[in-house]
């Protein structure tokens, strides 16, 4: 096929045209509110019974040394060069902790929670709406994955809540927060590996069971719409074998889109995780990012969205970008 | 041949697992106390031990365990627990305070602990005014001195003749740790973090050092060569281990002590404990029955701009006193377990005997319920009611523009919203609540851009001086700067003239007390603020590793796991096998 | 899709509509219809003083007086969620009207237009979909007054790239149909094209995705609220959800507080969910 240079280039700008106005509008957004960082955390000392002498001074001398004094567009343009430079200088309420620090802290949970939850409930799902049109189940079928469904209609937090009851409370099978054992070590050892697979089956089970619902449909419809394609009569009457036409020529065609959706659900799957892991009390980036609102740590703040934005929009191009090697029969040109 | 390769490798595995199960906990778990801190959620500043940082979390575990103070003052037996000073003189008029140091304190790295470390610690603190508490140390002592090894000279700007007591002896919660001048002469106390754990870091003089720190929890071990056995001064705490750890929401943190995977929390609503209780009798409160909780120092209470109209005027402010049902208020928030506040003051001893003997200014006072004396004094000023709303005679309604702090705080304040507002209303008042988030309260507040707030008011323990002085005309600034105490602006130079009266005298001074009672009239009468609730804390033990807790029955120091004086609990506790 | 050939009347058109609804709808709509009964005329039977605060004793349970029981600031819990439930939908119709509109509008518009103005609203969706929606509420919240109003305006500013998009790519199959190149040969304007010959042939398709935006923002508020952010003198289902939370009610297992509200919940979304389903399907045949 012809490379459409010009579809690279057009998508290429778009990309950092994105990336550019959601991160000032992450860089906004949170400075709307009044108050300061400083002031958030003389009023929570406070709150809990420490007494600060004169914050008012404490309060001045820590905007000077934070350049919150300096005019916005000052700290705008510093934003972006941080940002360009991927290096995000030093939390506000944790000076002097580096910014990238709390991230990759809290990384490894969040990624390990996701990416278990979305492999399992992408393949279930996709694999489960391939499978029920291809075997022609039908009706009965429905009613067999119903229960998928109708939990896949309610959200995360709400089954998170239900698992809580049934498994933590009632039955006790499984630890109610946090990812590991209170005053466990967390070097790696099998104990421990047991443990936090124990203490993530909860969180995961509802991220999965809320979406895997989801993908069987949308699989399911894609797929209707490929086994009706002319190609597909093409290939059952060249008398290949069913699983060879299953694999090459309906999933491979019908998962595309599906693709696409994940990549576009990366912002909002991230999004309602957060809810799970506050309902868990879950080490991950969710908590965090919501105290940094709370605690108005901007350079927190830039630097998680900042990250989250980068990945929704890298992963919305790389899918664009490869769409036409997936599927030459689109005309991107006229894009 | 092919089950021959399966039993290897099933041998293989065997290996590895016991190599994993070895390296696992090497403290008992009956040897190790384990305290669920007083935060929600986990840390994400766990390297940083420089108590004089904003960002630090003393209270997991550094108050308690690492750092000790000069003195510490136990709110149940009223005394000043010298621990490591031995005591303090003071010149007649207040202003020099010689600190004698206790011999043979030695820092954990084993160097001696100094007059000199006291000397550095507060001459970094009045050069950097980023340090946390450092204004305060500044504004107070105008100079400090090494006598020698164990005495150090303070020499104050203003009398005060209660210095140790508000700033060395942890009135609430803690004081201002010294820091050990060879590790930190040479750092920039406004970025060290005083962590490494390979170097020994952080270096204090308590009898546990910090062997890990994650944002989930902290560890810390027993040190056998701690200075107080040396010296014979004190005995070895009895926990090898002890690990402070996240305790997560009440919905999961009431779990946690009833399987005993912990020994003590920081809170804990009180019908969560009961429910807890049916389940594990082990865990026990403060009491036996309700409240449950111990007062905190800070109880809740109503503020109003006296800038702003009409709470510019004593009568009106009163008319919004007299409709408030404290008790009600508190049964609320507390869900049934509540006490009403009379005053500002938290319910202690020498606190309630001082305002029993205002009994007759209360009574004559609003500061009380009385709808009937409200809605005379709504028609004294021209009000009617219509409808149940006091209008003017332009019919306008009264507006009551009303700032809490309510984003995910905790559901005592979001039911402080909704019981005031529907008293406010139900007295013929309209609302406006603004529940905002710390940041945005905190500048609103004090820049005094509000009518009425609920705040939590932090001052005295044992005589009315302190929360007296938070009042002090001399701390009010103008509308839209930032102000550190009064946030309502409450101006009465004859009040703080009587306020620096006090100041100035010892509460066993005669004549303290009329003094008091005088400045006290005169806020009564002004009611520039009014009580609502004690704040109660329920702060559970589990009895089933650990005995030996503080409790009504037991009460030899104040329970707060989460203060400086917890390192006397920890002291005092012994297992329970 | 198969268009609806033009030359049906709109009656016509809206009985073959309703004919082809399956079951799964009137069960969807069954299940959401109770609650806008329950919502509706539960207010007849009500009286707001039973939701006052400390107006009977604290968390008991149901009894022939309180027949949901009460909660633990002492207010009968069925009285609180007939109050409830309006809000709670209400957010939810709000926000889909306002998203579906502007959805709407700028999908047809980008899908059937060239130019500058579709890169430009084609790159707003794009950037839309990228900004975590979520900090952004949660930022906005923690300083706006907090009413329900203000949440299901906020959400609708996030929930319209999600019926653009769609909607486009719709509008982009649609342009290649015959019939719409028939009507352009036929020179109609292409406003007339646009909402005469589009529209109608895309209205499942919108039905379909209005109802899941209305599901999407009652499930975001909720969650919000959850979160404590939300206003706390509007009673809603989210709200009562949340206090029972705040007050560990699974824990101290005061199931009458938590768990008729979750049902409640439930019904919303699997009743909707079912909805959109039929809706869905009827689009695609």
């Amino acid at each position: 096929m012809r490379l459409p240079v010009s579809y690279i280039a057009k998508r290429f700008l778009s990309f950092v045209v994105v990336v550019w106005v959601a991160a000032s509008v992450n860089f906004i957004v949170p400075r709307m509110a009044p108050g300061d960082p400083i002031g958030a955390m003389v009023a929570r000392m406070e709150l809990q019974g420490e007494v600060i002498e004169d914050s008012a001074e404490l309060i001045a001398a820590y905007r000077e040394k934070f350049g919150l004094d300096g005019s916005l567009w000052d700290q705008y343009v510093s934003y972006l060069t941080s940002a360009v430079q991927f290096d995000f200088g030093h939390s506000l309420s944790y000076f002097p902790r580096p910014v990238s620090d709390i991230i990759l802290d809290a990384l490894p949970y969040t990624l390990g929670l996701l990416a278990v939850s979305i492999i399992i409930s992408f393949t279930v799902g996709t694999l489960l709406g391939a499978l029920i049109v291809w075997l022609k189940i039908g009706r009965s079928g429905i009613g067999l994955v119903a229960p998928l469904l109708l939990l896949g209609s309610i959200p995360q937090y709400l089954l998170a809540i239900i698992l809580l009851f049934v498994f933590s409370f009632a039955l006790r099978w499984f630890p109610s927060g946090g990812a590991h054992a209170l005053g466990a070590s967390h070097d790696f050892t099998l104990a421990n590996f047991i443990e936090v697979a124990r203490h993530g089956a909860l969180p995961i089970m509802s991220i999965v069971l809320a979406s895997a619902g989801g993908w069987l449909i949308g699989m399911r419809s894609m797929t209707i719409t490929v086994t009706r394609s002319d190609y597909l009569t093409l290939a059952k009457a060249k008398g290949l074998s069913q699983l060879r036409i299953f694999y090459h020529y309906v999933i491979r065609n019908a998962i595309l889109p599906q693709v696409t959706n994940l990549a576009i659900a990366m912002g909002s799957i991230v999004g309602g995780a957060i809810l799970v892991e506050v309902v868990f009390t879950y080490p991950g980036l969710g908590s965090h990012l919501l105290r940094a609102i709370n605690n108005q740590d901007f350079t927190v703040i830039q630097g998680m969205t900042y990250t989250l934005v980068l990945s929704v929009a890298s992963a919305v191009l790389i899918v664009d970008l490869l769409y036409p090697w997936l599927d030459p029969r689109i005309n991107y040109e006229d894009q | 041949m092919y089950s021959r390769k399966l039993s290897m490798l099933l041998i293989v595995l065997l290996v590895l697992f016991q190599a994993f199960l070895v390296s696992g906990q090497d403290v008992a778990r009956e040897e190790t106390l384990i305290i669920g801190s007083d935060l929600t959620s986990n840390v994400a500043a766990d390297d940083i031990f420089n108590p004089y940082l904003p960002a630090v979390q003393r209270s997991l575990g550094m108050a308690q365990l690492m750092e000790e103070m000069l003195f510490y003052t136990n709110y149940e037996t009223n005394e000043l627990m010298p621990w490591l000073a031995t005591g303090y003189d003071t010149s007649d008029d207040f202003t020099e305070y010689t600190i004698h140091l206790r011999d043979g304190v030695k820092w954990s790295d084993g160097e001696a602990f100094t007059a000199d470390d006291f000397v550095f610690t507060i001459n970094m603190l009045k050069t950097n005014p980023t340090l946390r508490g450092a204004a305060g140390i500044e504004r107070a002592i105008a100079s400090v001195e090494a006598l020698d090894d164990l005495t150090v000279k303070l020499t104050l700007n203003d009398p005060n003749p209660r210095y140790i007591q508000q700033s060395w002896a942890v009135r609430i919660s803690s004081s201002p740790p010294i820091v050990p001048e060879h590790i930190w002469a040479d750092k920039d106390p406004s970025s060290f973090p005083n962590f490494d754990l390979d170097k020994g870091w952080p270096v204090f003089t308590g009898p546990y050092v910090l062997t890990s720190s994650s944002q989930d929890q902290r560890i810390y071990n027993r040190r056998d060569d701690y200075w107080g056995v040396e010296t014979g001064f004190t005995d070895l705490p009895a926990p090898r281990r002890v690990i402070v750890a996240t305790a997560g929401v009440d919905e999961v943190v009431g779990a946690r002590i009833q399987n005993n995977e912990v020994d003590s929390l920081a809170a804990l609503s009180a019908n969560t404990l009961v429910t807890v209780q049916s389940r594990n009798p082990n865990v026990i409160g403060w009491t036996d029955e309700s409240p449950f909780g111990y007062t905190d120092p800070c109880p809740f209470y109503l503020e109003f701009n006296t800038t702003r109209e009409p709470w510019d005027d004593p009568k009106m402010r009163a008319a919004l006193s007299y409709i408030i049902d404290r008790d009600l208020v508190a049964n609320i928030a507390f869900e049934g377990q509540g006490m009403a506040a009379q005053f500002l003051f938290p319910a202690y001893t020498g606190l309630m005997d001082f305002l029993d003997s205002l009994s007759d200014e209360f009574a004559a006072s609003a500061y009380r319920y009385d709808p009937e004396a409200s809605a005379a004094i709504m028609e004294s000023k021209g009000y009617t009611l219509q409808d149940g709303v006091w209008r003017d005679g332009d019919g306008n309604s009264i507006v009551i523009d009303f700032l809490m702090l309510g984003f995910n705080i905790g559901p005592t304040w979001g039911r402080s919203i909704q019981i005031l507002s529907q008293q406010f209303e139900d007295g013929g008042f309209e609302v406006n609540v603004s529940d905002l988030d710390f940041g945005p309260y905190w500048e609103r507040a004090n820049q005094g851009m509000w009518g009425v707030r609920m705040a939590w008011s932090c001052g005295s323990i044992t005589d009315p001086h302190t929360t007296l002085s938070n009042f002090h005309s001399d701390l009010v600034m103008p509308i839209g700067e930032t102000a550190s105490r009064n946030f309502g602006r409450w101006d009465n130079p004859e009040y703080s003239a009587l306020v620096d009266q006090l100041g100035q005298m010892a509460p066993s001074d005669e004549g303290y007390f009329d003094l008091a009672r005088e400045a006290m009239t005169m806020f009564l009468a002004d009611v520039p603020a009014i009580g609502l609730q004690q704040q109660l804390r329920v702060n559970p033990f589990n009895t089933t590793y650990w005995v030996g807790w503080p409790t009504a029955d037991n009460n030899y120091v104040n329970p707060q796991s989460w203060w400086s004086t917890a390192a006397i609990i920890i002291h005092t506790i012994e297992p329970a096998g | 899709m198969q268009a609806y050939s033009t030359t049906r009347s709109p009656a016509q058109k809206i009985v073959s509509i309703f004919k082809s609804f399956d079951l799964t709808f009137y069960i969807g709509l069954l299940l959401v219809l109770l609650l806008v009964v329950f919502g509706a005329l539960g207010q007849f039977f009500i009286d707001q003083r039973d939701i006052r605060l400390g107006a009977s004793s604290f968390s008991s349970p149901p009894s022939a007086e309180h027949l949901f029981g009460t909660d633990a600031l002492g207010r009968d819990l069925l009285t609180l969620l007939i109050l409830a439930t309006p809000t709670t939908l209400n957010i939810g119709v709000v926000t889909a009207v306002i998203a579906t509109s502007i959805g709407t509008f700028l999908g047809l518009v980008t899908g059937y237009f060239r130019g500058p103005l579709e890169t430009g609203i084609r790159t707003l969706i794009d950037i839309m979909i990228a900004i975590p929606a979520l900090l952004i509420l949660v930022s906005i919240a923690s300083f706006l007054p907090s009413s329900n109003t203000v949440i299901a305006v906020i959400l609708a500013i996030f929930a319209w790239p999600f019926t653009a998009r769609p909607v486009r790519a719709q509008v982009l199959s649609l342009r290649e149909r015959a019939f719409v190149k028939l009507s352009k040969l036929s020179k109609r304007s292409d406003f007339e094209i646009i909402f005469f010959d589009m529209l109608p042939n895309i209205t499942p398709f919108i039905a379909a995705g209005f109802v899941s935006t209305v599901s999407n923002a009652i499930l975001a508020a909720v969650g919000l609220q959850l979160l404590g952010i939300g206003p706390i003198d509007e009673p809603s289902i989210g709200l009562v959800l949340q206090e029972a939370f705040f007050a560990s009610a699974v824990f101290r297992e005061l199931w009458w507080w938590w768990i008729p509200p979750m049902i409640m919940l439930s019904m919303i979304f699997i009743g909707l969910f079912l909805i959109s389903l039929s809706l869905d399907r009827i689009a695609r045949h």
